[in-house]
């Protein structure tokens, strides 16, 4: 009884996801494929998916967004280290511990909605922002057109700013009880056995981070490979990344062109589950479940 | 279910479509009834109008002029829903008359150009109302092409103009201090002064226009006699994507990248990066200037010959729950005060669609009273150098040929 209790009670969230989430990632699936047209007959083909395979503008917008993806995620996880390493020797230092305090301090990033993150960055680091400014009237650049150019450009370091800025206090978020779980008593036991601060982060911490490091560096990842935001407003013109690629031709006013973008939509849903699956059978199950912090 | 019950089922089906059909009869009569009797229809009606939110002017207009004086004179309670893109609502629509249903939601839409050809093509437009509005009749004149012709599609009384846009050019006169007058003038001031000068990507709407610019420039320089009207431009435009080629070095960021929407290039405007802006609002300047965000030095300048312009409408979708209350919101919005309030600059600065011939005196007199200062044009000035916009399916075409021959290269 208790356990129907708690099905019934899950249910309407459970149906809110399933109707919505689900729900439009079914009808996209059938747009793409021909099957739910606006307007005429419904026929099956796979034709959208065939002039996405031969479409070189297709495989250009995917390699720049894996590379801003994986970049992202690498960058933001290495980060994320330092600062969970920052955090514990806070939390080793003395007996009141105050690096929980500090936690919070990294987690004001997360406080901000991805779009402003893409502005904010945008008005900081164009050549014409508040850096740039400041770095010309301090004199270190002679002029406003000398600063590097960071946001909008063909790499795509603006992007890439924006989401380890927002990413890794999640990442630090998630990796923070392990530093927690860190008894006094090891770090005497270490310190005996002449290991320096280092060397307990290293072979004792990281080992107990590395489930829920890949877990959330996953999660990362299919988010920063399948947003539109950022890259809509950081990115260039030509080549865009899939999701912006993706709502220009949403967009392009034609209703003929939408099941196009609909089968790209299902290409990047198709990466990211690729991902997800390669991530179970090789890493977790390798490591059997070694994750649980 | 038993018999009993399949039959009662029949019976139901059957007097809900009797009652439905009964009503797309009535909904069409009204059509015919004198205006008194619409006016009397509309009292105690409420008006759910669908509109594009992103303009704070707009929605002051709607919610502090227009509403009231429904309220007080008609007995209309008028309610503004703001949308990012009206095209969900045609989408909406487009579901909604798939599944049969009568009764939506919004009973007046603002829409053009594409979303109007959709809607048409569609049937998801009430009928030919226009005609009737007291206002339309009084004020409107029935002949001009730039008000009957919404981006190349007959409007065929389907939906009431409402506002005129055109497209203006936008510079700062402190670096700029003469505007140029044609294309030509302006690739060679570009050509000048590297990196200060560029567009916002196609499909951006303002950037789109501007493209649109060039090829008219282009298309009458190799052919004089070209109007730029409908369908007059020749279909090869290679010569416009020469010329835009031949300046991308000369652009900010050497063309590498264009601002992906025309608030980017506002704010590089704004922060003295670039040098100029363009609008499709001929008062942007005018407004961001009182906003304080763009310098006073910023001055509005056209090209010879003439830039874009289009108009934009209201319109009753077919399955409108109060379409006498529609029909009598948009007779006010089509009033002569109501024309000159939404022209003033203060209040949103959108153009006027009445005829100034047809205004009395009086009216004529707070028309000319309206100016906006040295940062934008007279309103005679903008008038005589309107050109009507092309097809939407013309502009769809150029943005994807622009993102092939310019945008990849």
């Amino acid at each position: 009884m208790g356990k129907n209790k708690a099905v019934l009670l899950v249910l309407p969230a459970l149906a809110a996801v399933g109707i919505l989430f689900f729900g439009g990632i079914f009808h996209g699936l059938l747009q793409s494929v021909g099957l739910a047209p606006l307007t005429g007959d419904a026929v099956f083909t796979l034709g959208n998916y065939r002039s996405l395979l031969f479409s070189r503008d297709f495989w250009i917008s995917l390699s720049i967004t894996l590379r801003i993806a994986l970049l992202s995620t690498s960058i933001s996880a290495a980060l994320a280290l330092f600062g969970l390493y920052s955090l514990f020797l806070i939390r080793i230092r003395s007996t009141r511990d105050r690096s929980i305090y500090f936690q919070r301090c990294f987690q004001v990033s997360m406080l901000f909605p991805y779009i402003v993150a893409a502005y904010m960055i945008f008005l900081m680091f164009t050549q014409s922002g508040w850096i740039a400014r400041i770095f010309f009237n301090l004199g270190i650049i002679s002029e406003m057109h000398s600063f590097p150019i960071i946001t909008n450009e063909s790499f795509g370091w603006g992007i890439i700013l924006a989401y380890v800025w927002k990413t890794s206090p999640f990442i630090i978020i998630l990796l923070y009880p392990v530093v927690l779980r860190v008894e006094y008593g090891w770090i005497e036991a270490a310190r005996i056995l002449g290991a320096g601060n280092w060397r307990i982060f290293l072979e004792i911490l990281l080992p107990m981070m590395k489930g829920p490091l890949e877990t959330a560096s996953f999660i990362v990842f299919a988010y920063t490979f399948g947003a539109f935001e950022v890259p809509f407003i950081l990115g260039i013109t030509y080549p865009k990344t899939l999701a912006v690629y993706s709502y220009q031709i949403y967009s392009s006013g034609n209703l003929a062109d939408q099941p196009m973008a609909m089968a790209l939509n299902m290409v990047i849903l198709g990466v990211i589950l690729l991902a997800g699956t390669i991530y179970y059978h090789t890493i977790r199950v390798y490591n059997g479940r070694s994750d649980r912090p | 279910m038993s018999h009993r019950g399949n039959l009662l089922l029949i019976i139901l089906v059957l007097i809900l479509s009797l009652a439905t059909g009964a009503s797309a009869d009535k909904d069409m009569d009204l059509l015919t009834l004198p205006w008194e009797e619409i006016e009397e229809l509309a009292s105690g009606q409420t008006v759910h109008i669908y509109m594009w939110g992103g303009n704070n002017g707009t929605n002051i207009f709607i919610d502090q002029w227009v509403a009231p004086r429904l309220k007080e004179r008609y007995g209309i309670t008028l309610e503004r829903v703001p949308v990012t893109d009206i095209r969900e609502m045609i989408m909406k629509l487009l579901a909604e008359k798939q599944m049969g249903r009568h009764t939506g939601s919004a009973d007046i839409l603002w829409i053009n150009g594409e979303n109007f050809r959709l809607a048409m093509e569609e049937g998801l437009l009430w009928a030919p109302f226009t005609y009737i509005l007291p206002n339309y009749i009084r004020y409107v004149d029935p002949s001009a092409d730039d008000l009957n012709m919404d981006f190349g599609k007959a409007t065929e009384g389907y939906e009431a103009p409402w506002g005129k846009a055109q497209f203006v050019m936008i510079c700062n006169s402190a670096f700029v201090p003469d505007p140029p007058e044609t294309m030509e003038e302006l690739a060679g001031f570009i050509k000048a002064h590297p990196g200060r000068f560029t567009y916002p990507s196609p499909p951006d709407f303002t950037g789109s226009c501007f493209v649109r610019q060039v090829l008219l420039d282009r298309s009458r320089s190799s052919a004089p006699s070209c109007q730029g009207s409908q369908n007059d431009l020749p279909p090869d435009r290679s010569e416009t994507w020469d010329f835009l080629n031949r300046l991308k070095p000369y652009l900010w960021r050497k063309g590498n990248t264009y601002p992906e929407t025309i608030g980017i290039l506002d704010q590089l405007y704004a922060n003295g990066e670039v040098w100029f802006s363009m609008n499709y609002n001929p008062l942007h300047a005018f407004n961001q200037i009182s906003q304080g965000s763009f310098p006073e030095s910023s001055r509005t300048f056209l090209f010879r010959g003439g830039t874009f312009s289009n108009t934009h409408y209201l319109t009753i979708p077919f399955n409108a729950k109060s379409k006498a209350g529609a029909m009598v919101t948009i007779n006010l919005f089509l009033s002569p005060e109501g024309q000159i309030e939404k022209l003033k600059p203060g209040v949103w600065g959108d153009g006027m669609v009445l005829d100034p011939a047809k205004l009395d005196t009086r009216q004529r007199k707070d028309l000319e009273k309206i100016g906006s200062g040295p940062s934008s044009l007279p309103h005679g000035i903008l008038a005589q150098n309107r050109i009507p916009e092309l097809s939407s399916e013309e502009i769809e075409s150029i943005e994807k040929e622009w993102m092939e021959q310019v945008g990849k290269k």
